[in-house]
């Protein structure tokens, strides 16, 4: 596979394709190419299915090698014409024959206050149009970049790692293997993943190694970077250090934290993540109880402590996966069933708990 | 055991995250549960003075075979660690390590049938063995499983009916039982068919575990002495 990232945009409104193919192109710089999907000639049949017909597109060029697929949900009005009616399903289920990872998202009337749902089981990245085209397409390419990281190293990592476990694979990719037991814990029993996981005899050279892959960053994505405990955005590094939303905000204080910012695959500057027990050993290092205690020792005196958002006489600690706020460990369950077991400081604030548990699963 | 919480080096609370979790994965691969506070392994390091802290965490099992017990009987467990660490060095100074067997009364009761708990202390205790358990007739006092009340544990924990004969045992000399050591023979005890890969499991852990300050123990072990009981004393420099 070349090293230079190849988008393939399934887009069916042609003022939509052509705003997120531009921003899209602006994001990638020189890095890659953004293609939209059509302009091409079928040889076969055209009355097959779908994904039958996307598969043999994209295996051939200008499609070949490519390195993400970024998809609207809804594609009813595809052209060609031949394509009307087209789903994101059949575009996932062609990409994921292929081993192409995908990210699909939605239009600006859908709610997209469901992030805090488990993604993993839909089979592709989640994005949102809400935000704007040039926000989606930041984030679309962060992903390809990514995926084309961990396609780049995994073969690397494999011929030195003696094991087959994907935690170990993952904590080896980012550089880390001390943490395989720790990205263990973010495993999700998914009989859809599984399938990625298996060897296939009758596929072509190279393609397990695409596929695990494929797997890896969809996990990474989708579950390790999105649930506090191993990594931890900016809001649940604040409240975890007990340090205010702003406080941690000022890059006096940020610096402080530099040596753990996350700069593996998916890492974004702009939502950065840090790595949570390099955290602990700054912390640690200067013989301080907490981050608050670290910075108002060494940089800011007057820093304030991370407050609970449901109340805020406490301090907060935890990070609600709802609200997205700090939360205490008082005002918050943990223990919801689709959070992975790694993911210790994610929590759910008393407030959604109530309105929500019967559908969390909480056990 | 509520305060402050002390952030201690990621190594030492990677290592009892290690051993809870292999734990929990040795009990459910039984067909078991345990029962664990939520909150972050991370978070039960205390400040107990200006350079200790202290590691404070239960568990509950529940349902828990025995050999010796009948299966209409249900038998649970309750276990709460304190472990003092100085927090210049991040060593191990001080170990309890509480343990209640308990019988079924109701849904919400039960009924202490032994307790006991494990002790060290770096520097030893006067007339104590190093390492020892003692066995009482005591039910784990309730700020020791504050972590696991919050969890919406509601289990009444109560006394024996009669005074137990164990509770004026002697104190029994042991070797290590910190925690690690407790839940090591718990599962090799209660869930002998998961013990082999358990043990293989935390055999990794075991290095990273913090360390356990015992000069004098060892500087008496490896002398040449007939009545080797007195090693476990060899803490106490008038018996030198």
């Amino acid at each position: 596979m070349s090293n230079k990232i190849k988008i393939v945009l399934f887009e069916d409104t042609p003022e939509t394709r052509s705003s997120v193919l531009k921003a899209l192109k602006k994001h990638l710089r020189r890095a890659g190419s953004v293609l939209p999907f059509g302009g091409f000639k079928e040889s076969a049949e055209e009355n097959r299915m779908f994904e039958d017909r996307i598969q043999d597109i994209l295996n051939t060029r200008p499609f070949l090698g490519t390195t993400l697929i970024v998809a609207d949900r809804d594609l009813s009005k595809s052209v060609p014409e031949d394509f009307r009616g087209l789903s994101v399903s059949a575009v996932a289920a062609a990409a994921n024959r292929l081993a192409i990872p995908i990210c699909s998202y939605a239009g600006l009337t859908e709610p997209d206050n469901y992030d805090w749902r488990g993604r993993w089981e839909e089979g592709f990245i989640v994005l949102s149009l809400r935000e704007g085209d040039d926000e989606l397409a930041r984030r679309a390419v962060i992903a390809a970049r990514g995926f084309a990281q961990i396609s780049a190293k995994l073969p690397q990592v494999l011929r030195k790692s003696s094991s087959t476990s994907p935690a170990t694979i993952l904590a080896a990719l980012l550089g880390n293997p001390e943490y395989a037991d720790k990205i263990a814990l973010y495993a999700v029993g998914n009989p859809h993943r599984l399938a990625e996981l298996r060897p296939k005899k009758s596929t072509p050279k190279g393609e397990d190694t695409r596929r695990l892959g494929c797997f890896l960053g969809y996990w990474l994505w989708d579950s390790v970077l999105r649930y506090p405990g191993l990594l931890v955005n900016a809001v649940a590094a604040a409240s975890y250090l007990n340090l205010s939303a702003r406080d941690f905000a000022d890059p006096k204080v940020r610096s402080v934290f530099d040596s753990a910012v996350y700069d593996g695959p998916f890492a974004d500057s702009e939502n950065p993540h840090w790595w949570r027990g390099m955290l602990d050993d700054i912390v640690s290092s200067e013989h301080s109880a907490n981050g608050l205690e670290l910075v108002r020792k060494k940089v800011k005196p007057r820093a304030k402590g991370s407050r609970c958002y449901v109340d805020p006489s406490k301090e907060a600690g935890y990070y609600c996966v709802i609200e997205r706020k700090p939360v205490s460990l008082e005002n918050s369950k943990g223990g919801v069933s689709w959070l992975p077991r790694g993911a210790d400081l994610a929590r759910v604030g008393k407030p959604s708990y109530d309105e929500y548990a019967p559908w969390l699963g909480v056990v | 055991m509520s305060g402050r919480t002390v952030t201690p080096p990621h190594a030492v609370s990677d290592a009892y995250v290690g051993l809870l979790e292999a734990f929990r994965a040795a009990v459910e691969d039984a067909g078991m549960t345990v029962k664990l506070p939520s909150r972050a392994v991370s978070a039960s390091f205390i400040a107990s003075g200006s350079t200790t802290a202290v590691f404070a965490r239960s568990l509950y099992l529940r349902n828990w075979p025995d050999r010796r017990m009948p299966r209409s009987q249900r038998l649970d467990l309750v276990v709460s660690a304190l472990e003092t660490f100085q927090t210049l060095t991040w060593s191990l100074t001080k170990s309890t390590v509480y343990l209640n067997y308990l019988v079924e009364t109701s849904d919400v009761a039960v009924q202490l049938v032994q307790s006991l708990h494990f002790d060290f202390t770096a520097n030893g205790q006067d007339c104590h063995p190093f390492f020892h358990v003692q066995l009482n007739d005591e039910v784990i006092a309730e700020q020791y499983i504050r972590d696991l009340r919050s969890e919406s544990f509601d289990v009444e924990l109560r006394p024996p009916k009669d005074r137990q004969i164990s509770s004026v045992a002697m104190s029994i000399p042991t070797p290590d039982m910190t925690l690690a050591s407790v839940l090591y023979c718990l599962v090799a005890h209660h869930l002998p068919g998961v013990f082999p890969a358990f043990a293989k499991r935390v055999h990794t852990i075991q290095n990273r575990l913090p360390l356990v300050g015992f000069d004098a123990l060892r500087n008496s072990m490896m002398k040449s002495c007939h009545f080797k009981s007195s090693h476990w004393f060899a803490h106490m420099p008038s018996l030198a």
